[in-house]
């Protein structure tokens, strides 16, 4: 008796179960339920400080356009699946995505092994197949001179579209630095000491040495950046804050300020290897041993013979001394900082942080973390109604001097680097539907038109990595951090660092400067001889390494780069 | 005619029941050795093949370039100081392991026995075979790194860095990590094989005045002892995938100082361009040539040293 009560209960909950996972399947089916009159593109997004709004605004902006449109017989109009992640793209060929934005894309391997469609007949048709689009010119057009030479290199043909532009570095709270008067004075010549102001007071120059741009009264020398920290400290105020939880991040303000210091043009020998000849020829200044604490510099003229010399550029000493100089002061970063603390943290800590009146001056990012902070910033516009809307944040220009103040006139052009290898592509295993190739090809050029460039900007306060021309209308009415964000990169040289040297086409993940690879693994000689390496330099400067040892440590020898390369330039 | 049309049938009768039975049995293997021979044998033989070519990029083609990878990793495993601390941490880690084996079966004899706060040890132990690795890795993270500095700060008055933030104490906090990460599974399967013994024997011993010293080495553990003897030889298998954890908790970013072959191979296959393959199929080539001798060592070893069930 009481076996069947048992039985019976038993039998109730398993019914229970099974309506619950009829019921769980429908709403699933129901959720992704296909509309049959339409085309389907489906299209996966990269997640991350972009986000996946503009693309969502894009889609629907594309559907209406080709509502009327017929891509297969009996169907009419088009549907976008947007599929927002962080995958990796190791199995692309196996993923039901047509359609790919990422990030850390290392192209050549993907076309190499036919995994991306050629879109070289979009690249170079008219943008006016573009329905109700009026370009005359084509996206081949829109490409910079190297990199559609970078991304031709294996066979001549496109499969890839450059994506957005992130450069890596600082980015600072206006308010604040106007607040506290952190802004650095001019400095008269017999003047040693750094003074400060607000920005209504006499202004130095900045690092680009011109009067009334966009880096007056920023810090143009290492040794102002030093002495603006003394002064933050000095007033309470925490001068950085950064993930501690991806060391990697660090390379931004690493990488940041090597690019900074070295220009567009020697920068890139790290990639192109060829320095030319004559009078055009570009030296990279290389540290050929050290006096004291001092580098030894000198020029040399790069090829792809003597390559290795690259691992030993001045900027990347000084980035690295500068490093080392803020990291034996823990009262230069903000306490939240521990091994924990995410990305997202850390920029919404530094966004509520003057409103909560423990500020932090500085954040080390990729310029893309406005666009990520939205919601913070979002929450801190409702919490704080008077003070938190309209917020000035900006990149800093990065100083390119080591000692003194950049006098009018003496400046150098800011420089920024594009550096998280963002494209977009096609997926090759749809080659044989000529259908969703169609649309696939389509709606990539739909989205390098001019007016979805603008429309993506609009969104992101971010730059595709293509030209086009924003007006003044648009600029003006972005965020502050937009605005900045368009003058700065107006007023810059930027380093797109592909190339379509085969050292770099054969090896291209070696040469990447920032984020998850090796560009800053160092062999540390301890005083005893042996060697440490070391992933990250905080982690070497919090053994206490110098910055000279952690330096020594990246040399690559040119036995090492004759062996690593030495078939593509030695017969 | 009978008898022959009877043997006849007989004969039909009987190979049309052996042909049944073949089918049944083709049916029953070839799925199973299908995968074999693609998820194994094929991806094995190409990983082979691969360890002695050479990918050409401008082709999509491999070249044969004999001994070249296996020459590269002897000089990467000699000359590259990360290398050795990898292969120090490795079998240190393995000598940990070996040690700390006898752990989990104390405490499977302990809840087996349900001595007192046997259900206590049982959560601890399963906890972290039941919640998703990244969150347990990051609910560690923040225990180590953020409360026990908070802790130590509010009872001492003393500010330390956190365990993992320290140089000096990461890689002991990762092994501890890895032990406890593991020891779930670990018990699981030990305190299953005490459940098998015959109540009848561990009465029988009872009543004969055993101790439970007496009655755990002279009965609980001869009679697990197939299972142990299995951890020991799998784990001499698995000595140079041992990643110890590290890419749930850094990513691709882990100190050299906390790496192990296991974790080297991983990351550089995760991060490798087709051009890496080829090297790596070597290094992994190389290291399989080490743990299988150690296997069947222990195997044999374990056969000959093992307590007897008699």
């Amino acid at each position: 008796m009481i076996k069947t009560k048992r039985n019976s209960v038993i039998r109730f909950f398993a019914i229970i179960c099974a309506a619950l996972m009829c019921f769980l399947s429908v709403s699933c089916g129901g959720a992704n339920k296909k509309d049959p009159t339409k085309t389907y593109l489906y299209v996966y997004n990269f997640d991350g400080g972009i986000g996946t709004e503009w693309l969502y605004n894009a889609a629907s902006r594309f559907e209406k356009l080709y509502a009327g449109e017929s891509f297969e017989a009996g169907k009419t109009g088009v549907k976008i699946e947007i599929g927002p992640g962080k995958a990796t793209l190791d199995t692309i060929s196996k993923s039901p995505y047509n359609v790919f934005f990422s990030e850390n894309v290392f192209y050549n391997d993907f076309i190499a092994n036919g995994k991306v469609l050629d879109i070289t007949d979009i690249v170079r048709n008219p943008l006016s197949d573009v329905k109700g689009c009026e370009e005359t010119g084509n996206i081949e057009k829109k490409l910079f001179e190297d990199q559609a030479a970078a991304l031709t290199a294996l066979n001549g043909k496109y499969y890839f579209l450059p994506h957005y532009e992130c450069y890596p570095g600082i980015s600072y709270d206006r308010d604040l630095f106007n607040k506290k008067s952190f802004f650095i004075a001019e400095r008269s010549s017999s003047d040693t000491i750094v003074k400060f102001t607000d920005s209504s007071g006499n202004l130095s120059v900045g690092p680009d040495g011109i009067r009334n741009t966009y880096d007056d009264g920023l810090p143009s020398s290492y040794e102002e950046f030093y002495a603006m920290m003394n002064k933050m400290v000095k007033y309470g105020v925490d001068p950085f804050i950064y993930t501690g939880q991806y060391s990697s991040y660090i390379n931004y303000l690493l990488t940041g300020l090597w690019s900074a210091y070295s220009g567009k043009d020697a920068f890139m020998l790290n990639v192109n290897f060829n320095s030319g000849t004559g009078e055009n020829a570009v030296p990279a200044k290389i540290v050929t041993g050290f006096n004291g604490d001092m580098p030894i510099i000198e020029d040399e003229l790069i090829s792809a013979n003597n390559g290795y010399l690259m691992s030993q550029e001045a900027g990347r000493f000084y980035a690295l001394s500068f490093l080392s100089t803020i990291m034996a002061n823990s009262r230069y970063f903000s306490t939240k900082i521990t091994d924990v603390l995410s990305h997202l943290e850390a920029q919404t800590d530094f966004v509520f942080s003057s409103l909560d009146d423990k500020p932090i001056a500085m954040i080390i990012e990729g310029s893309y973390w406005y666009n990520e902070a939205k919601d913070a910033l979002k929450a801190s516009a409702n919490q704080f109604p008077e003070t938190g809307v309209d917020r000035d944040f900006s990149i800093m220009p990065l100083p390119r001097k080591i000692t003194g103040q950049v006098k009018e006139g003496e400046g150098t052009k800011n420089t920024l680097m594009d550096c998280l290898a963002s494209y977009c592509f096609i997926n090759a295993n749809i080659k044989d539907n000529p259908v969703t190739v169609r649309l696939a090809k389509t709606f990539l050029q739909f989205l390098y038109t001019d007016a979805e460039l603008i429309n993506f900007t609009n969104t992101t306060a971010i730059y595709k990595a293509v030209k086009y021309n924003i007006s003044e209308n648009v600029i003006n009415n972005m965020s502050k951090f937009g605005k900045h964000l368009s003058e700065i990169r107006a007023a810059s040289d930027i380093i797109r660092p592909y190339s379509s040297h085969p050292i770099y086409v054969n090896a291209q993940s070696k040469f990447w400067y920032v984020g998850v690879t090796n560009a800053w693994n160092s062999k540390v000689k301890n005083n005893d001889g042996s060697i440490t390496d070391y992933v990250s330099p905080l982690s070497a400067y919090r053994d206490k390494k110098t910055a000279i040892q952690y330096f020594n440590g990246i040399n690559v020898t040119q036995k090492e780069w004759s062996s690593l390369y030495g078939k593509y330039f030695l017969n | 005619m009978f008898e022959k049309t009877g043997r006849v049938t007989m004969n039909t009768k009987k190979s049309f029941k052996l042909d049944h039975k073949l089918k049944f049995y083709i049916l029953m293997l070839i799925f199973p050795l299908a995968q074999l021979a693609v998820f194994y044998f094929a991806v094995n033989v190409n990983s082979i093949k691969l360890a002695f070519e050479e990918y050409d990029m401008y082709n999509n083609s491999y070249t044969f370039v004999g001994l070249k990878n296996f020459s590269q990793v002897i000089n990467v495993i000699l000359n590259e100081s990360f290398m050795k601390t990898a292969f120090v941490n490795t079998f240190m880690i393995f000598g940990i392991g070996l040690i700390i084996m006898i752990i989990p079966i104390l405490l499977s004899y302990f809840i087996f026995k349900k001595y007192f706060l046997h259900g206590f040890f049982k959560v601890c132990l399963f906890l972290p075979s039941v919640i998703s690795s990244m969150s347990l890795v990051l609910c560690f993270k923040y225990g180590v790194d953020v409360a026990i500095p908070e802790i130590w700060k509010l009872v001492f008055g003393i500010e330390v860095k956190g365990l993992l933030s320290n140089n000096s104490t990461t890689l002991w906090v990762l092994i501890f990590y890895s032990v406890w990460f593991s020891a779930g599974s670990n018990f699981l399967l030990y305190l299953g094989a005490m459940s098998g013994i015959s109540y009848s024997v561990i009465e029988a011993a009872q009543m004969d005045g055993v101790t439970p010293f007496q009655e755990f080495t002279k009965i609980i553990f001869p009679l697990i002892f197939p299972t142990f003897s299995t951890f020991l030889v799998t784990s001499f298998a698995g000595l140079f995938s041992n990643q110890l954890n590290l890419f749930t908790f850094y990513g691709e970013r882990a100190e050299y100082r906390v790496y192990t072959i296991g974790y080297y191979l991983y990351k550089s296959v995760y991060m490798a361009q087709t051009a890496d393959y080829p090297y790596l199929s070597a290094l992994g080539l190389m290291l399989t040539c080490v743990a299988i001798p150690l296997c069947f060592i222990t195997k044999k070893l374990l056969a000959k040293i093992g307590p007897s069930v008699e």
